[in-house]
């Protein structure tokens, strides 16, 4: 049973992730694979804050929501100007450099070491630390995202991503500021992201950087595009299948030594048959170009 | 005062002069044709005019006030509309959803008042939707609203590009080829639809290939070639100049 609730905590914040990144990649067409990075960001802002400053589990989250929010800013300031090409690109370098920070900024990450005892949320003085209530919990931060995805898809702001996503140079001459559309939608998925991270410390009460590197962002990526983009069905999904999928591996007689592989193989395998055969993905309405 | 004037504008390409030295003024509510060969400069000038590209030299004047330093959004703002020769419109969205794009100062379109001033955007939307289906209703194209604008026939997704500007208050619409390549009937209603926007006061610049249409709906019309203005005047004349035969057929 307390198997099953982990699973379930792993699909809610695996699921903010794969939606906050569906706004970017299916809605607005942008393709990030920074969005580890951020999540990064969020868990260990909200970590360090929580245990050097002693502050409570949600201004902490915040906190890391907005410092999240703030790189995401300066990084589309640089890079949004340029082709979606540079982007990718922009976002990678974003990408590569995070994780070194948090690998090599000793001091204050601990670096490969990672820092253990997280304490567990609570709220209202009281503490969330039972696998079932920490469920709920993060199923509850999960439903507030996906409310506020769901509220900008279905908005006349995510009816000009989604034009952006179709044909920028026609949105632009239509009037509309394309720039800052695709940076309001890249510091949103981001500071999502973030909130997500926060969640992941708390739960685990254990990170290091390699929760967050470039596979992370990958994994995240393949749970959008094999779900589907462009709907909130399709990354939800995205996000179950891909949380399960390595559990079902579990039973069979993999050694643990080489089971990480095994995941990427086929990780890498579904990619690649989803782009032959359906490349919408499972339940996705855009397919990405 | 003309609604807009170019003043000696020149773009080269490597070297090439694609627009050379050209200066045109075009008065409001009227229907200018822009005619003449392949390479002649036309698309480039619509190009320079809604700010996708940069003249080296040269002014635009929009309303009697410098465009110079304008984006292509600001541009676009400011009323100027372009109808692209490949229609552009956005395939994967409704038809209904094209037009409710193309609406300009939508309160919706940010992301704080989707949760703060939820009745506002929403009334916003509603007054919206009730343009849109005007706009639609305006080009013929009622009842086609929950149609994916990429299953529209050509010339429907032609329409469809000029309701947007219709919809985003484009007061200068530049028209580029809006005829070609669509079936015969469809042609009609288009010139139908064009001459009524110029009826509402709205100005419009067209690239027509085909002399029979643009002797039809021009109140103005300029010969162009090699990046200059070789003859302008009202239909009769330049039907008569012996320079349309010369620039055309070389001889």
């Amino acid at each position: 049973m307390n198997y099953f609730f982990h699973l379930l905590i792993l699909i809610n914040i695996y699921a903010i992730l794969a939606l906050s990144l569906n706004l970017l990649v299916g809605y607005t067409g942008l393709l990030s694979i920074a969005h580890a990075a951020f999540y990064g960001i969020g868990a260990y802002v909200a970590t360090l804050v929580m245990i050097k400053l002693g502050i409570a589990f949600l201004p902490a989250m915040l906190l890391g929501i907005l410092i999240a929010m703030l790189l995401s800013l300066l990084i589309a300031l640089a890079s949004l100007r340029f082709r979606g090409d540079y982007f990718v690109l922009a976002s990678l370098g974003f990408q590569v450099i995070v994780y070194s920070l948090l690998h090599n900024w000793i001091s204050l990450t601990r670096g490969p070491y990672g820092i253990p005892g997280i304490p567990k949320p609570s709220l209202f003085g009281y503490e969330i630390g039972s696998l079932v209530s920490f469920f709920v919990f993060s199923l509850i931060i999960a439903l507030i995202v996906l409310t506020i995805l769901y509220r900008l898809m279905i908005s006349p702001f995510g009816r000009v991503l989604q034009a952006i996503r179709d044909d920028e140079l026609a949105t632009l001459t239509l009037g509309k500021h394309v720039a800052s559309f695709k940076m309001k939608s890249f510091v949103v998925a981001s500071g999502l992201a973030a909130a997500a991270g926060a969640l992941y410390a708390t739960y685990v009460t254990y990170i290091d950087p390699t929760s967050f590197n470039l596979d992370e962002s990958i994994l995240m990526l393949s749970m959008a595009i094999i779900g589907g983009t462009g709907n909130v069905r399709g990354p939800l999904m995205g996000a179950v299948l891909l949380i399960l999928l390595p559990e079902v591996l579990r039973f069979l007689a993999i050694p643990d030594t080489v089971a990480p592989q095994v995941r990427l193989i086929i990780y890498g395998l579904l990619l690649i048959l989803m782009m032959r055969f359906r490349p919408q993905g499972i339940a996705g309405t855009y397919q990405f170009e | 005062m003309a609604l807009l004037e170019l003043r000696h504008i020149t773009k080269s390409f490597d070297g090439l002069k694609a627009l050379d030295d050209l200066s045109l003024a075009f008065e409001q509510g009227r229907i200018t044709s822009l005619v003449g060969p392949n390479g002649a400069g036309k698309t480039t000038l619509f190009n320079v005019i809604s700010g996708l590209l940069l003249p080296e030299h040269g002014e635009i004047f929009y309303h009697g006030t410098p465009l110079n330093g304008f984006t292509p959004w600001q541009r676009a703002q400011r009323g100027i509309g372009r109808l692209w020769q490949d229609v552009r419109v956005f395939e994967k969205l409704t038809t209904l959803d094209n037009v409710l794009l193309a609406k300009k100062r939508n309160l919706g379109e940010g992301i704080l008042s989707n949760f703060f001033l939820v009745p506002a955007v929403n009334k916003f939307e509603r007054h919206n939707r009730e343009q849109a289906h005007h706009w639609l209703a305006f080009v013929g194209l009622s009842g086609k609203e929950r149609t994916l604008a990429g299953d529209l026939s050509y010339g429907q997704q032609k329409l469809l590009a000029v309701a947007r500007l219709l919809a985003n208050d484009a007061q200068l619409l530049l028209l580029d080829e809006p005829t070609s390549g669509i079936h015969p009937h469809l042609v009609d209603t288009i010139l139908e639809v064009i001459r009524k926007i110029v009826k509402e006061g709205r100005t419009v610049i067209v690239i027509e290939h085909n002399f029979s249409i643009v002797f039809e709906i021009s109140d103005w019309i300029c010969l162009m070639d090699k990046g200059r203005i070789e003859l302008a005047g009202i239909p009769d004349q330049v039907a008569r100049a012996p320079l349309l035969r010369e620039v055309y057929l070389g001889i």
